[in-house]
């Protein structure tokens, strides 16, 4: 779970992947809707031609809305998908 | 292209000024456009007068939420109003100029079931458009809006994509009122 970073006010988990040109961006945020639509849960995306920012929130079911080890399992799985 | 004839007829009219040929861009739910616009005098009137003739005006054209069925301005602005809060997510696209925002705008409603809440001008030649819909909708739909504006000019500037919006947020996401200069 490399370069992913914790940040406490609001709880989120937060990286930013660079690509060397849009299409490899585009690829990257295909791969990453089929992700997340295959588990249901969505991250808030920015992005532009050659990043993306992905901010992970505690689910709402998560009571004490913390970051937990189902996010960085998340996360985990995110980075995978660059690797691919 | 239905009033294309429509069209025509307002250019031959010689009482209508160019500078006085001013596109409204104004936020998407501005119901009160057409009565405050002073300035435009003759120009303005008769447009307001042609929107009431054909169902279908240029600008209001591009709020129809890909839906393709032709309302009249007061049942668009009606079912603007009352999708503004529909849909969990938001998504926004920024772009460098007004035509790859409506790229982006028209890739968007037609790639996913979203609605077009808003289309803000930022200043200095930026356009934000932004949609409403559920999170996977919203997420296919800025991803084919981004790929449909960054292929016109160099329209791409930031694409954003809020999961879940804060209930705080909602008033931010309703249009200035900001026009674009003639």
């Amino acid at each position: 779970m490399q370069g992913w970073r914790q940040k406490n006010r609001p709880e989120c988990l937060e990286k930013r992947f660079e690509f060397e040109s849009y299409e490899k961006t585009r690829d990257f945020l295909d791969d990453l809707g089929d992700f997340c639509e295959e588990l249901n849960r969505f991250p808030d995306i920015s992005f532009g031609k050659t990043y993306a920012n992905l901010t992970i929130r505690p689910l709402e079911n998560n009571e004490k809305e913390e970051i937990s080890k189902v996010d960085h399992e998340f996360a985990n799985k995110i980075d995978l998908l660059i690797k691919q | 292209m239905a009033n294309s004839s429509n069209r025509q007829s307002k250019s031959s009219n010689k009482s209508v000024r160019p500078q006085d040929k001013v596109v409204d861009v104004t936020p998407l739910n501005s119901v009160d456009q057409k009565k405050t616009s002073s300035k435009l005098g003759s120009s303005s009137s008769k447009n307001s007068s042609n929107t009431k003739n054909n169902s279908v005006s240029s600008d209001e054209s591009n709020i129809s939420g890909g839906s393709g069925a032709v309302k009249s301005p007061s049942e668009k602005n009606k079912s603007f109003e009352t999708n503004s809060n529909s849909g969990i997510a938001l998504g926004m696209i920024e772009t460098r100029g007004l035509v790859p925002a409506i790229e982006a705008a028209d890739a968007m409603t037609k790639a996913a079931e979203v609605n077009l809440i808003a289309k803000e001008l930022v200043g200095g030649g930026y356009v934000t458009v932004m949609v409403r819909g559920e999170t996977g909708a919203v997420n296919a739909s800025v991803r084919a809006g981004a790929d449909a504006c960054e292929r016109v000019g160099d329209g791409l500037v930031a694409a954003h994509i809020i999961a879940r919006p804060h209930v705080e947020v909602e008033p931010a996401l309703k249009g200035s009122g900001a026009k674009r200069r003639s």
